[in-house]
């Protein structure tokens, strides 16, 4: 019956103002996604003053646009200049910057975009066909699946310690430790905040992940020959469009990470930050000889590029049918929703369907166009792996500042950032992980909570209460099947 | 006033970060500026714990915006309990079986639970916390938790819905937009009243002339039926307060936090 109605509202989207709305939708969500510090929710929160002058569906169009565009425009900074423009994008920073020094700028951005532009488009068909079922399926995942998920996120850390796993290792504790600063939401206790006002947040994973990859990678570009260039290469080459022969090298890799995508997706606040870390571990794990993971192994970047954008249209299943958003940006959406006098749930599919699917294919219409924008903003970003790092370097370190302040204008988050700068930039000297410290930064307060909450909702039978749950069970496997891989010893080692 | 307004989101430490520098706004350079302090969060500085150098007479507040009463809900449906009494009994009968899904210590929805276990002999309830309501909600309709603690704005349309069903409003009167339900009073008699307050505050010290060039715009504001229509059509309830009326609601709400002191609830 869902599929009927959808398919009734198509043409309800080929209006003027629609297109026009995908348009500057997605062309905001580009810029602002691009640029370290500046996130998708900001973008989408700066269209909502705009989106007062249209109608309800045309106004929630122009959102979602700007939510699929801000992720992907997130991957332009993480690919070419090693500085992810948001957290969803920041595995990508791993394979797609090795690929850009290597002077495989343009294929590491045809690969992006192939990879993000279906995986929209694929999530966008799961969103529009699929969401009430969809929706009830979220409902089942409780603390007992948050911890075990973040605990497979955290298996990942043993994959990204490329070199040396102790100190993959202790990257990773180390972000878990500090995961825990901050009021303690169980006891409203300040832990670790040595009566700083702006440690009582903790730390946020914005300026962690600016600090750790931007900032970091700006000194480290300021560092030797300022002349030479980020991809060591004179010309690009302008083959933009994505070739048959390399889809299909990295065609199962696309595939896990639009599968991952879609599953994270629909879990209320995992989300692109999580799934691309697991897609990307999955990626590691199934490594064959000659992949060269840590070195720009394109199908790291297939798979980290297809689980981000797989997750957009996915996470505002339990939004639109819910009303629980999956993340911050479904959040702002939800508030835009609100504010045009529409309340989600699934009263909104009985007495708005036209409004509701109007929504849903502007999202995959929007994917559709931001590639072909992207295709063309692309060329000119890659432009930037040409300029001399003595120039690139110390304006990755401004806008790291600007994007840090400007996304909470709060002074003690650019002290924040700019300490992970300078430590992530020597403890990757050192051979430390940063990506391992972003992890645990990330999945810590996940874990944390699922177990406490765990422990709580079980009456004190944590392991009994999990083993009767299907979805824990499959989990717990998942994790097994994860540490082995990552620790067996391979052949061609 | 006919100016523009800028409105600036600074993030960090529930608030406080903004309302530390509030605190700290010089009179004559930052008289453009307007704050927002929210209801009872602000009251953490009673928290010895956090050992905050601020009271309630650090801010120059100037009105109160608007006041959201605390809810309980179950899920629709439940076979265990439909209703606040049926739920109480529930609760003291199985004291620490019953889940329910609160934001962190501290909050408004906190307090409402905390007062309830402090005052309500016999009743105790497990707690899972959350930074936001979504969590919660996911919670309860999944059937993670057995109740949850929000704001009635918020929860309404769950209500409207059929998915989440109201027990109690914590306030002393009945909700306007939910008229049907009763309070937690009317149930057991005891004023176990909590709600999610926004102020509005200016620059301390500021002079009387300019605060009160802010106080006329504020209220005309709220008091703009346009304004009035799109809150109440968002289901948040405005109230405006001003000078001695405005201090004696945040006083109450002092003296109901100094009394159920969360952060011994919390250990």
């Amino acid at each position: 019956m869902y599929i009927l109605d959808a398919f009734s509202y198509l043409e309800n989207v080929a209006t003027y103002q629609n297109m026009l709305a995908m348009l500057i939708g997605v062309m905001v969500g580009l810029v602002i996604g691009a640029i370290p510090g500046l996130s998708p929710p900001m973008a989408i929160a700066l269209m909502i003053p705009v989106s007062f002058n249209f109608p309800p569906e045309t106004a929630l169009i122009l959102l979602v646009s700007c939510f699929a565009a801000g992720i992907y425009g997130g991957s332009f900074s993480a690919i070419l200049l090693r500085a992810p423009g948001t957290s969803a994008s920041a595995a990508s920073a791993l394979e797609g910057y090795e690929m850009t020094k290597r002077g495989r700028a343009i294929q590491a951005i045809r690969i992006s975009t192939f990879a993000s532009v279906i995986g929209g488009l694929i999530s966008g068909v799961v969103l529009l066909l699929l969401a009430p079922p969809l929706a009830t399926i979220s409902l089942w995942f409780g603390p007992s699946e948050y911890f075990l998920v973040a605990l497979l996120g955290l298996t990942a850390i043993a994959s990204v310690a490329f070199g040396s796993l102790i100190k993959g290792l202790i990257s990773g504790l180390l972000g878990l430790f500090l995961s825990t600063f901050g009021i303690d939401t169980y006891s409203g206790f300040p832990r670790l905040t040595f009566d700083l006002v702006g440690l009582e947040s903790g730390f946020d994973i914005m300026p962690a992940i600016i600090g750790l990859f931007a900032f970091a990678q700006g000194l480290e570009l300021c560092e030797g020959d300022a002349s030479g260039n980020i991809s060591g290469v004179k010309k690009l080459s302008w083959n933009i469009w994505p070739k048959v022969s390399e889809i299909y090298h990295v065609r199962w890799s696309l595939f896990r990470g639009w599968i991952t995508g879609l599953v994270m997706g629909i879990i209320p606040a995992a989300g692109g930050s999580v799934a691309q870390w697991i897609a990307y571990a999955w990626e590691i794990r199934r490594a064959k000889p000659g992949d060269e993971f840590g070195k720009g192994e394109v199908k790291g970047l297939a798979a980290t590029e297809g689980s981000n954008n797989g997750v957009t249209g996915t996470s505002l299943v339990p939004m639109f049918v819910l009303g629980i958003p999956g993340g911050i940006s479904a959040a702002v959406i939800l508030g835009a929703l609100m504010i045009h006098g529409l309340q989600p749930g699934m009263r909104l599919f009985k007495t708005s369907p036209e409004v509701i699917y109007t929504i849903m294919w502007g999202f995959l219409f929007a994917n559709v166009i931001m590639g072909f924008i992207a295709i063309f903003l692309a060329r000119a970003m890659a432009y930037l792996t040409l300029f001399p790092r003595g120039i690139i370097g110390p304006l990755i370190m401004i806008f790291s500042v600007i994007g840090t302040y400007a996304s909470t204008n709060n002074i003690y988050e650019v002290w924040i950032m700019l300490g992970f700068g300078v430590g992530g930039f020597y403890l990757t000297k050192l051979n430390f992980v940063p990506a391992g410290i972003l992890l645990g930064i990330i999945l810590g307060p996940i874990a944390e909570n699922g177990l406490r909450d765990l422990l709580t909702v079980s009456q004190g039978s944590p392991i009994s209460f999990v083993l009767t749950r299907p979805i824990s069970v499959a989990l717990i496997i998942c994790i097994i099947l994860a540490i082995y891989f990552s620790l067996r010893p391979k052949k061609w080692d | 006033m006919g100016v523009p307004v800028n409105v600036t989101n600074i993030a960090g430490g529930g608030g406080w970060v903004a309302w530390a520098q509030m605190a700290k706004w010089d009179a004559n350079k930052d008289d453009h500026k307007l704050g927002v302090i929210n209801l009872p969060h602000v009251l953490s500085l009673l928290d010895p714990r956090m050992k905050r150098t601020q009271t309630l007479k650090s801010f120059n507040f100037l009105a109160w915006h608007s006041l959201d009463p605390c809810i309980w809900a179950i899920r629709e449906g439940d076979p265990r309990f439909q209703t606040g009494k049926q739920f109480i009994d529930y609760v003291m009968k199985n004291p620490n079986k019953v889940v329910m899904s609160t934001t962190a210590v501290g909050s408004d929805d906190h307090m409402g639970i905390a007062y309830a276990e402090k005052f309500l002999k016999g009743f105790k309830v497990k707690k899972v916390y959350a930074n936001g309501d979504s969590k919660k909600i996911q919670e309860v309709l999944g059937k993670h938790t057995d109740a949850v603690a929000g704001n009635v704005g918020y929860y309404v349309p769950y209500f409207m819905d059929a998915k989440l069903k109201p027990i109690f409003v914590l306030s002393l009167e009945r909700s306007p937009n939910l008229p049907s339900v009763p309070t937690f009073f009317e149930v057991t008699g005891l004023k176990n009243v909590s709600y999610a307050g926004r102020t509005l505050a200016t620059a301390p010290g500021m002079a009387e002339s300019k605060r009160k060039t802010y106080l006329d715009a504020i209220k005309r504001a709220i008091e703009n039926p346009q304004y009035m229509a799109k809150e109440a059509k968002n289901k948040n309830p405005l109230l405006f307060k001003e000078s001695a009326e405005l201090w004696k609601t945040l006083n109450e709400s002092k003296s109901m936090v100094q009394k159920v002191k969360f952060w011994e609830a919390a250990k």
